[in-house]
């Protein structure tokens, strides 16, 4: 029984290192269809180390690498003027192949490291075994179990990976179009619809979202809401009185003869 | 919500979309906007799911022994503990850990009181334990504490499936002499009326024979000794009766103090609880009284099992009462509250429901003038201007340091956050009402009382100081003597036959407020009863030596002091143990002289009237107590 649990463990963990090496392999052919061998390679060996080393900032390095080799091919373009297409027309089945390793990749990678460091995050107060002198023992850390690794959780990653790629190339649609307000160019505008849109989609998410929290609270939670907000418009008035009332009371108690003399303590 | 892991992709996917999107590189942007919509999506997943699954969540507990699942612990008895998070949403969440809060009384053996996994409406999560129960106490589990991340580690949500269900700890089961029984003794209870009284009765043993009277029954007619004596002659039986036993149980702050288990009153229970078994064994009738500083409880003696069981649970909930609330200065307390707050209740703890402004604590810090100080009393006229400048002097110190630390302290900054939020959890639960968060905020002695109530309901030890400023010991609670004296006297007017009084109280160091309850005792003898005192001992002191012990040691020193003398009662190992100049081995060694000191006067004071005084933490103090039911048994049935 024990060793079956142990296969299955190692079976969870081999199955997202497969699906990085994969995620990583289409990378690689979809970047190279630009016909920049170097970084292709570079993206390849990065992914590759941040597999083998079990790195916790492998997936972050890879989407560094790819974006600076895309905005380096862009300044190379540029440097040496070659004719540029319109950011709409350029966006093809290879750049979705490639948006979708990226994220692949991405996904797989930290689930892997949930499966082989640690998936919540550690508490600095549990650790392995007791300090001793200037040594502290390492964090404890709370893995997820290879075992737990389902074919239906892998089966719905990989289905989802179109859907998250067709979406971006959906908000990247609404924002590409150049657009030149108050002498702003198309760069800059499209910086700041980019960051209304976002900001202004997740205030109203959660404005929605704590509407249906305020909803569900229980009698006692909903009470303490509404004495936080009474608090918060009387606050003011409540410290003034209560500090005055609380320095009434130890006058009151320093001056009693009873305490003086140690007849009787106060409770 | 968002973990360390998930702040730093989302701030590296902003980055990345807002270069990708000001350059206008359309295959970055691509990448970009799949990656942020993807965690965006995934965090809009997590917390719909957490809306929709938590209010369906909840938790099954079940305690086993080896026959079954059972409502009542026993002291000394390992037990399997198994808790299991449920949930009827068709939802499935995909990692929760659980922890169960093991009260604090138990002691773990076997199993985790963690696991992991996920939950859903066909698989539920379960931890699954062993404790062994010390003491006798009163232990409550609130529930599950449970993590929720997704499979990415981005998010975390911290909640508590609360379910409040509370067990007693009954005392262990032990035999006659106070030991745990190992094989079963007798098959069959001992008779009805085993102890016989010399008085005539409806007993079995005869007694003595007397003339016939008019009305006897015919069949006690003793036919031989009226055919030898020429006259009617009828016989006399004994009276059968029971011995009666009542145990005065000292439940007042100075034998709580320690800890549930670890204090005075643990020893106590176990005494007394000893007692009372071995009384039902034997059939003798057992009372109870508990008493402290302000109320008693009395329990008129009985026997059965009925009885034995009702004596365990109020033993047992009396174990396990925590120390009433003391000075103690909030800062202590702040974060053992907020630490408990935080486990407990963390969806109190939600910025939409419990919100600080981080500015206020800089802007309105806590005034001088609320902070409770030493009194400073001057003695004498020519005193009081030194005093008055004395006064003077301490509040622009504490004005200064307010208005400084006050505003530049970190440390002060945090636990004036800590406070309000607290503050607010326990004026809600408590019921001071709305005003009731300010009046926490800004009242130091209201919020100690309360934090001290918040923390003793969920069964976290609470440092207590022992004296107040000016030296007083805080937990003498001298009117409890007095409640004493009295319920004492009640039991003894209601006394029908000689009967044995068992106070076990703390009374050392009480020795002027005595008078009432020397009285009592003093009434109990005139009507020949027995009374014995049984005094807690603190486990860290060592026992005064027997007369025998400390009369040899006070010839081997024969050149000692009025001040060595009193240290002849300590043993030679401690002496030899503490033999320092250091300040804490002299106040350890003046310290043992004070106990030994006390307990001498205590025991002068009642040996007067030949009332016993014992050590609670001598291991004989069952037996003795037995020994003496035993000789009132022989002394009734006049055979001493």
């Amino acid at each position: 029984m024990i060793e079956k649990n142990a296969s299955d463990a190692q079976s969870g963990i081999r199955q997202y290192q497969l699906l990085c090496l994969l995620a990583l392999g289409v990378t690689f052919l979809a970047d190279l269809q630009d016909g920049v061998l170097l970084l292709s390679m570079l993206i390849l060996m990065v992914g590759l180390f941040g597999v083998l080393s079990r790195l916790r900032l492998g997936p972050i390095l890879v989407v560094l690498v790819v974006a600076g080799g895309q905005l380096g091919r862009q300044f190379a373009w540029r440097r040496l003027q070659l004719p540029q297409t319109p950011a709409l027309q350029r966006i093809g089945l290879n750049d979705l192949v490639l948006a979708m390793g990226v994220l692949a990749y991405v996904i797989a990678h930290y689930r892997m490291q949930g499966l082989m460091l640690n998936i919540v995050p550690r508490d600095p107060r549990l650790r392995v075994g007791p300090s001793r002198w200037f040594w502290r023992p390492k964090l404890l850390s709370h893995r997820r179990s290879g075992g737990l690794v389902t074919p239906h959780e892998v089966g719905w990653f990989l289905l989802s990976l179109p859907l998250w790629a067709l979406v971006g190339q959906l908000f990247w649609t609404a924002l590409a179009p150049p657009r030149i307000v108050f002498g702003l160019d198309s760069g800059p505008v499209r910086v700041i619809l980019g960051a209304w849109s976002l900001g202004l989609g997740i205030f109203i998410t959660i404005a929605l979202l704590n509407l249906w929290r305020s909803r569900q609270h229980s009698p006692e939670l909903a009470a303490l809401s509404l004495q936080d907000v009474l608090w918060a418009e009387t606050r003011r008035e409540q410290r003034r009185i209560n500090r005055w009332l609380a320095w009434s009371r130890l006058k009151q108690q320093t001056d009693s003869p009873t305490r003086q003399q140690g007849e009787e303590y106060p409770r | 919500m968002l973990t360390s892991r998930g702040w730093l992709f989302l701030a590296t996917v902003l980055g990345v979309t807002a270069v990708a999107l000001a350059v206008g590189n359309s295959l970055l942007a691509l990448v970009a906007l799949t990656l942020l919509s993807w965690f965006l999506a995934t965090w809009l997943f997590f917390v719909v799911r957490l809306r929709l699954v938590l209010p369906k969540l909840s938790v099954e507990r079940e305690i086993r022994d080896a026959s079954g699942p059972v409502d009542s612990l026993w002291a000394g008895q390992t037990f399997a503990i198994q808790a299991r998070l449920c949930s009827e949403s068709t939802l499935v969440l995909p990692y929760v850990r659980i922890h169960d809060r093991v009260p604090a009384v138990l002691e773990r053996k076997s199993g985790s009181d963690r696991n992991a996994g996920p939950v859903s409406a066909r698989q539920a999560l379960e931890v699954s334990y062993a404790v062994t129960c010390p003491v006798p106490a009163r232990i409550r589990f609130y529930g599950l504490s449970v993590q929720i991340t997704d499979l990415q580690g981005f998010f975390l949500h911290h909640h508590f499936v609360r379910k409040t269900t509370g067990y007693r700890i009954l005392p262990a089961l032990t035999d006659a002499r106070g030991r745990i029984p190992a094989v079963k003794q007798h098959n069959m209870l001992p008779l009805l009326g085993h102890h016989q009284h010399r008085r005539p009765g409806t007993g079995s043993e005869l007694l003595d024979l007397r003339d016939y009277l008019p009305g006897d029954p015919p069949k006690t007619i003793a036919w031989k000794a009226s055919a030898r004596r020429g006259r009617l002659m009828t016989k006399e039986f004994d009276s059968e009766v029971p011995i009666r036993c009542t145990l005065f149980v000292d439940t007042s702050n100075s034998v709580r103090i320690g800890g549930a288990g670890k204090n005075s009153l643990g020893r106590i229970v176990s005494i007394a609880s000893a007692v009372a078994q071995a009384n039902t064994a034997a059939r003798d009738l057992t009372g109870l009284c508990l008493f402290d500083d302000r109320k008693t409880h009395y329990v008129r003696p009985a026997r059965g099992q009925r009885h034995l069981i009702h004596v365990f649970q109020l033993l047992a909930d009396a174990a396990g009462q925590s120390p009433d609330a003391a000075e103690v200065r909030v800062n202590q307390l702040l974060p053992l509250a907020y630490g408990l707050a935080h486990e407990v209740y963390p969806d109190y703890l939600g910025q939409d429901v419990n919100a600080m402004p981080w500015w206020l604590s800089w802007w309105s810090p806590q005034p001088a003038y609320t902070i409770r100080r030493a009194p400073m009393v001057a003695r004498s006229w020519w005193s009081y201007p030194w005093v008055w400048l004395r006064r003077l002097t301490r509040h622009g110190y504490y004005t200064l340091e307010q208005a400084l630390a006050g505003r530049l302290s970190w440390r002060q900054h945090r636990y004036y956050r800590w406070r309000k939020q607290v503050a607010a959890i326990l004026s809600v639960q408590h019921g001071p009402g709305p005003g009731g968060l300010a009046a926490l905020l800004e009242d130091d002695d209201f919020c100690s009382w309360h934090l001290q109530r918040f923390l003793n309901a969920h069964q976290v030890p609470v440092p207590l100081p022992l004296y107040d400023s000016q030296g007083r010991y805080l937990f003498a609670a001298p009117r409890k003597v007095e409640l004493l004296a009295s319920a004492f006297l009640r039991a003894v007017a209601r006394g029908r036959d000689n009967e044995l009084f068992v106070i076990l109280a703390d009374l050392l160091e009480l020795d002027d407020q005595l008078g009432k309850l020397l009285a009592a005792v003093k009434a109990a003898l005139a009507r020949h009863h027995q009374v014995m005192v049984v005094c807690p001992w603190p486990a860290d002191i060592p026992m005064p030596q027997k007369r025998r012990q400390r009369s040899e040691v006070r010839g081997q020193r024969s050149e000692v002091g009025s001040q060595e003398s009193e240290l002849a009662s300590i043993p030679e190992s401690w002496l030899a143990k503490s033999d320092s100049t250091t300040v804490q081995a002299l106040l350890q060694r003046a310290m043992i002289a004070r106990f030994h000191r006390a307990y001498h006067h205590l025991r002068r004071a009642f040996a007067r009237f030949g009332v016993p005084v014992l050590c609670a933490r001598s291991e004989d103090s069952v037996p003795l107590i037995l020994n003496r039911l035993e000789r009132l048994r022989m002394l009734e049935r006049g055979m001493a």
